[in-house]
Parts: structure tokens; C-alpha cells; sequence
């Protein structure tokens, strides 16, 4: 126990926790160093409240026990675990007009005696904690005229007061805007830097990503996986954890994962469709495509193209060719066999140059094509190399053009 | 709340309770001047006085009126206080001892005792079979607001007034079985009164009560901190179980005494902290001192009232707060459903 990180340590042992005969949580074991924000994920009802209100102390566990510092959690006296312990719960959402320095000061309450009154010290720590929410120059606000996610700030600010060695926060931005959650959220991992223990619950797979060092992902009351992002956050087990068909890919703006939900058709239609794109040609059609029922194939795109992308995280069978590579005859051989299987080929707007001129061989083999465009008279297609302008125009004599809008209709309608 | 409204308040309070307390004691079928009881008072508390009123007015203030008007300002700040404190133990508006059937309780402890002899024992027990009839009144509240989920504004409310209406049926069941049933017996333990209240039965609860008041002051910040409910206070440390049990236990005391003097006064308990919250906010460090001030100026007023309007006869204290309190009771009620029920926790 002379190590300081040992001493710090946060340690689950096979907790099991039961509401009547209903099991919540199975049989979880955590351990856990400072330095690192941990995101709980889960579907609802995964048990990610209970699993914190057991490591706060606030509900006992049936079975198992939670140690902190060392010491089991219920076993602690009340004040001391408050002094440990900073738990804060979903919903805040509570009217009363009291001063929200008053409420910041509740926080104060494990460190002063029955008869004490809150003393200087207590008053500029709650001060500086109502500071760093944001509440600089709105000390005086009561807390009955805050809005939901104000009072979800307050909230935050009282839990800091008690200044704990740890933090178990349950969805702490259910009620943010997206500034205020980010902020929340750096001010979380800022302190999980300073040598806290902050554990979140998180709905959102997407700002888990963003802001978590550590992922643990539950499911029914058992923990499915425990890592890093990458490690946690995969199309296989996130589709099976959330029984959607899921796709993930890196946010352009923050390099963070990126979960999307792929839609999943409400019926089969039973034909199937190849798309051939490119730059980006094909995403809305495809989606659209899945989101009908329609079976898809794709290509030729190079990898890394977004339609590429999409179709890999769909599953969609595609082919691709390297980045800034050209399309060459051998590869139109291996699409031929998509092609000729389709009972439709679907010609995207992507602009044609001399790496994927060949594309447009490939639509020749089609047993129906339908070229996407604006219109017949009005063609936004960019030509970059001449020859294809020739093979694209013998192509519209055999070919209907749509646009996607009235394809998708047709499609939907049964008119193909 | 800027910091002296307060305080001005509290003083402002002060010198209402003693303006309504002089004039309770001098307006009566005898009118006696503000000075004459003064001198009264200042003889009684064995200072010289010169040129005393006749014996007769002595009589009238220290034996008649004083210990009625006692009694109408100890039970006036019991009843408030508790319920303050009960409303915020339940963050419920209308969570008051007698909504709550706490009252109903200590009454039903009264006719027990008075039914079957237990008081001819020892008159010493009389203040405990109201308390002991309160307490199982709080508990069988503490029993179903503990039930597991239960959290429902609306629920504990039904719950007391189920509680209340059962108590009130065996008050009646107890009455009927006795021999000497008394439609005034019978009044008096529903509806309460201050006429003929005698110095020995204060002074027999008043090292009791004066003590549970005070616990229920010492458990402000606690019920503070309930406002953000049960679990962040759990979280900030505090036993949320003991402080439900304690404050619970004092108010049911405090109830149960209040019903020993008094019988059952219904509205004080609602009427008072909810009228100081909408002036000056939630924070129980000072809504309850309010309470306790405005419970018992309201009760000594409500008595006035009752004994002024027809004279020579009276109407008992507990229809004037009924008249009174009832119509505050709707107006809150429309307003709770204007602002939504979620809302009205605190309000």
C-alpha cells in the first residue's frame, strides 16, 4: 500500500447486482490507475447507471464489492466516502430557489462538523469551482431559473467541491449543447490529467470517441470489451453489441472514430443493383439502395474513395484499385462478373479522367444501364480525358438518364 | 433573498408576534388596555409594580387568555415547522402532518387514551399516546414512500390522506364504542381548539417540544441538500435513510404534542412554509425559523378571529384555518397544474 498508484487504485471485484430476480450486473471486475478518462458505453439499459451507483456507493452490490483507495466502498463512513467519492446523477433537473453558489457549496458539506457552519475556505473553493463551469459573472443566479443543461453545470460544479480523488459522472451532458459538452468534457479529461480517476457514462459512441482515453463497453450488465478506442469501437462488435449494421470511419475534422448507423432495409427487394462510382459519386445512392432493400455491388473506385469507404464499412462487395492508380483492363475483367450479374448498372456523375476512363467500358457490359445525370439536355459530367467523352456519348444512346431523385422513386415504385 | 430581507423579516415577525400576542390576550367579552397586561406580566415576573389592575383582570390574563394564547403560538410554530420540514423531506409541496395523517395519528393516541383509562393512570401519558399515535403515523408514511420506485409527488399525498381517513375512521370508531360520545369530543380531536387550555398541560409537554423543534432546525443543510435529490445527497454524504428516520421521528413528535394541547388543527402546516417559500425562496436554514415565527403569529390571529366574530360564541380555531387554508389549497393546485407537476416540487 506504500506505492502510490496501488493506493489509488480502483478495484471491482465480480459484482453482481439483482433487482428482485431481474440480474442488472453480472459478475463485473474492473481495475483501474489515475491519469486516463474511461467512458462506459452500453445500449441503454446495459447497466452503466448501476455500475457507477455501485462504485459511488450509493446502491450496494448482491454480490462482489467495489474498493477504492484500498478500502470497500459501503464499508465507508458517509463523509469520508463523499471526500473520495464525487458521483453525479443523471437527471438534475430539480426547481428550487436557492442560490447556485449555495448549491456548489452543498459540495462543502463532508468537510465540516455538525455544529460548523460552511467557513472562508469552503465559500472560494465553491467560488472557484462556479468559476470554472463557466459561472464567472452569474454568481447570484438561483438555481430554479437555470436551464436543464445550467443546472447539469451546477451540478458538476458541486461534485468538484467536494474535491475527490475520484469521479463517476452518469451521462453528464444528456442535457448540453454541443459547446458546453465539449467543454464539460475537456474540463473532465483536464482532471483525469491532474491525477484524478473520472469514469463517465456516455450514450454517445461518437463523443466517447473524441474525448475518452479508455473505452468499457457493456452489455446486459456484463462487460463485453475493455481498451482503447480503436481496440472497442469496431464494426463487428459495436453491430452486435447495438444489433445495428453499424459502420466506422474517422472523423475528417477530428481524426476521432466515427460510428455511423447504416440503414438496415425494412424489406428485400430481391434485385440487385451495381453502382459504379467515384468521388464521393455514389454515397446517397447507395445508402438509399440499402435503405430499400435493394442488393448492392460496387466499383471500380480507388480505395480510400468515400464510396469506397462506405461500401467496405456496409458490406457491400466492391472492387477498388489503389490510390491515384489507373483502372486497367484486368481489373474491368474481375468487375464483369458484378456487372453481368446485376439486373441493373448504375452509372454515377463522377467526373472521368484517364485513370478511370475504363469505367465506362465496364457500363457497356451492363444488362440495363441508367446513367445518372440532371437531365438529357443537362449533363454536369467533367471530362478530363478526350477519349471518354466519345465512349460516354455511345453510351447515352443505349442507356436511360435519370436523376437520382426520379431513380430512386422508380426503384421504390417497382418500375425497373 | 437579499441577505437583511431576511433578517428584517425575522425581526418584522418578532414584532408581530408580540403586537397579535398583546392584543389576543386584551380583546374578549373583557377588554382589558395593552397597559394593564403589561403590568400584569411585569408583576407576575416578580417586578414591583404600581397602581395594579383589579385581581380580577389578573385572573383573566394569567389563567384565561395568556396560557390559550401560549398554547395558539406553541402549536402555530410546531405545526409549521413541521411542516416545512416534512415538505422538504418529501419535496412535496403538500406533504404537511396533516395531509399527511400525522395529526390524524396523535389524535387517534388522544381518544386511546382517554377511552380506556390509560390517562386516568397517569396524566403523564396523555402527551405520549399522542406521540406514539403520530409516530406510527409517520412511519407508516416513511414505510410506503421507502417502497421501492415510489417518489411520486401524487403518490404520497393519496398515500397520507389513506392514512389520514383510515386514522380519522377509528378516532370515530373509538368514539362510538366509548360510553360518554361526544359530538364536541368528537369535533375537538378532528377539527381542534384553543378554548380552555390550562397552564399545566403546556408546561407538561413543553420540555418535550421544545427540544424536538430545535432538532428539526438542525436538519436544514441536510434538507438542503435533499432538494437535489436522494442520490446526490447520498453522493455528498449524507445518510439519507437516518435523516428521513430523524426528521420523520421529530415531526411526528412535535405533531403528536401539538395534538395533546390542541387536537388536530388542519392547513397551518401547509399554509405557512409554502407562503415563506414563495417570498423568500427554499434554503431551510431560513424558511424554517420563518415557519416557525408565521405558524405561530397566523394561529394566534386564526384564534382572535374565531373568538371575535360572534361573540359571545366562538368558532373553533380549526374551521377558521380550514376557511382559511382550504381556498390557498385550490389556488396551489392550479397553479401546480399550470406549471406542471415535475415542477412543483419545490416551488
Amino acid at each position: 500500500m506504500t506505492d502510490k498508484k496501488i493506493k489509488h487504485k480502483l478495484l471491482l471485484k465480480d459484482i453482481s447486482y439483482s433487482v428482485g430476480s431481474k440480474k442488472i450486473l453480472h459478475s463485473i471486475s474492473i481495475e483501474q490507475d489515475e491519469g486516463e478518462l474511461i467512458g462506459l458505453i452500453g445500449p441503454n439499459g446495459s447497466g452503466k447507471t448501476t455500475l457507477l451507483k455501485v462504485m459511488s456507493g450509493i446502491i450496494k452490490p448482491s454480490y462482489g464489492s467495489a474498493y477504492i483507495n484500498g478500502a470497500e466502498v459501503r464499508e465507508m463512513k458517509d463523509k469520508k466516502r463523499a471526500q473520495l467519492i464525487g458521483y453525479m446523477p443523471q437527471d438534475n433537473n430539480y426547481n428550487f430557489h436557492l442560490n447556485i453558489l449555495d448549491v456548489v457549496l452543498f459540495g462543502r458539506y463532508p468537510y465540516i462538523g455538525r455544529m460548523e457552519k460552511y467557513g472562508r475556505n469552503d465559500l472560494s473553493i465553491a467560488e472557484r469551482m462556479l468559476e470554472y463551469v463557466g459561472f464567472k459573472d452569474y454568481k447570484n443566479r438561483y438555481f430554479d431559473t437555470l436551464s436543464g443543461g445550467e443546472k447539469q453545470l451546477v451540478v458538476f460544479a458541486k461534485v468538484l467541491a467536494q474535491e475527490t480523488k475520484y469521479l463517476f459522472l452518469d451521462e453528464p451532458t444528456s442535457n448540453l449543447d454541443i459547446k458546453h459538452q465539449y467543454k464539460l468534457f475537456s474540463m473532465a479529461y483536464e482532471l483525469s490529467k491532474e491525477g484524478k480517476i473520472v469514469i463517465t457514462a456516455v450514450h454517445n459512441l461518437n463523443v466517447a470517441s473524441q474525448h475518452c482515453d479508455k473505452l468499457i463497453l457493456l452489455k446486459s450488465g456484463s462487460i463485453v470489451k475493455e481498451g482503447s478506442i480503436g481496440a472497442v469501437l469496431t464494426p463487428e462488435i459495436i453491430s452486435s453489441v447495438y444489433d445495428v449494421k453499424a459502420a466506422v470511419s474517422v472523423n475528417a475534422s477530428t481524426g476521432a472514430r466515427l460510428v455511423s448507423v447504416m440503414p438496415s432495409p425494412v424489406k428485400k427487394l430481391g434485385i440487385t443493383i451495381h453502382i459504379i462510382g467515384g468521388a464521393g459519386s455514389g454515397v446517397n445512392l447507395t445508402r438509399e439502395l440499402l435503405r430499400l432493400g435493394v442488393n448492392v455491388t460496387g466499383g471500380i473506385t480507388h480505395s480510400y474513395d468515400s464510396d469506397f469507404l462506405l461500401w467496405n464499412s456496409a458490406g457491400v462487395k466492391c472492387l477498388s484499385v489503389a490510390p491515384f492508380s489507373q483502372i486497367e483492363d484486368e481489373d474491368i475483367n474481375r468487375a464483369k462478373n458484378f456487372v453481368r450479374k446485376a439486373d441493373l448498372t448504375v452509372l454515377c456523375p463522377f467526373p472521368i479522367g484517364k485513370g478511370n476512363f475504363r469505367n465506362l467500358l465496364l457500363a457497356m457490359e451492363a444488362k440495363k444501364l441508367i446513367i445518372l445525370e440532371d437531365s438529357k439536355e443537362n449533363k454536369s459530367r467533367v471530362f478530363f480525358y478526350r477519349d471518354a467523352e466519345s465512349i460516354y456519348n455511345k453510351l447515352l444512346s443505349t442507356a436511360e438518364v435519370m436523376n437520382l431523385e426520379s431513380f430512386l422513386e422508380s426503384i421504390n415504385r417497382g418500375m425497373v | 433573498m437579499k441577505k437583511h430581507a431576511f433578517s428584517n423579516t425575522v425581526i418584522g415577525l418578532a414584532i408581530a408576534l408580540a403586537v397579535v400576542f398583546i392584543s389576543a390576550v386584551a380583546i374578549g367579552a373583557v377588554r382589558i388596555s395593552p397597559g394593564a397586561i403589561i403590568k400584569i406580566l411585569l408583576h407576575s415576573a416578580g417586578i414591583l409594580v404600581r397602581n395594579m389592575p383589579a385581581e380580577k383582570y389578573t385572573a383573566i390574563v394569567m389563567f384565561v387568555r395568556m396560557p390559550r394564547v401560549v398554547a395558539a403560538m406553541l402549536v402555530g410554530a410546531s405545526l409549521a415547522t413541521a411542516g416545512a420540514a416534512t415538505q422538504g423531506l418529501f419535496r412535496n409541496p403538500m406533504a404537511s402532518p396533516d395531509i399527511l395523517g400525522i395529526s390524524a395519528g396523535g389524535s387517534l393516541g388522544a381518544v386511546i387514551a382517554i377511552h380506556t383509562g390509560l390517562m386516568l393512570v397517569n396524566v403523564n401519558l396523555f402527551p405520549l399516546a399522542t406521540i406514539a399515535g403520530s409516530l406510527i403515523a409517520s412511519f407508516s408514511i416513511y414505510a410506503i414512500a421507502s417502497y421501492r420506485g415510489v417518489t411520486s409527488l401524487l403518490f404520497v399525498v393519496i398515500a397520507g390522506m389513506a392514512i389520514s381517513s383510515f386514522l380519522n375512521g377509528l378516532i370515530s370508531a373509538v368514539l362510538l364504542f366509548s360510553k360518554e360520545y361526544e359530538i364536541s369530543q368528537f369535533i375537538f380531536w378532528t377539527m381542534g381548539g384553543l378554548d380552555g387550555r390550562r397552564w399545566d398541560q403546556i408546561l407538561l409537554i413543553l420540555p418535550f417540544l421544545l427540544p424536538a423543534l430545535g432538532g428539526l432546525f438542525f436538519f436544514s443543510r441536510e434538507l438542503n441538500i435533499l432538494m437535489l435529490g436522494e442520490e446526490n445527497a447520498l453522493s455528498t454524504g449524507i445518510n439519507v435513510e437516518l435523516v428521513k428516520k430523524s426528521v420523520l421521528s421529530l415531526a411526528g413528535i412535535v405533531t403528536g404534542l401539538s395534538v395533546a394541547i390542541s387536537g388536530t388543527i388542519g392547513f397551518v402546516g401547509l399554509l405557512i412554509p409554502h407562503f415563506f417559500r414563495l417570498l423568500f425562496g427554499s434554503d431551510y436554514r431560513k424558511l424554517m425559523p420563518l415557519s416557525a415565527l408565521g405558524g405561530a403569529v397566523f394561529l394566534v390571529l386564526c384564534d382572535l378571529l374565531g373568538r371575535s366574530i360572534i361573540p359571545p360564541f366562538e368558532i373553533r380555531v380549526g374551521i377558521i384555518t380550514s376557511v382559511i387554508g382550504a381556498p390557498y389549497l385550490i389556488f396551489l393546485i392550479i397553479r401546480y397544474q399550470r406549471l406542471g407537476i415535475e415542477n412543483a416540487a419545490n416551488i
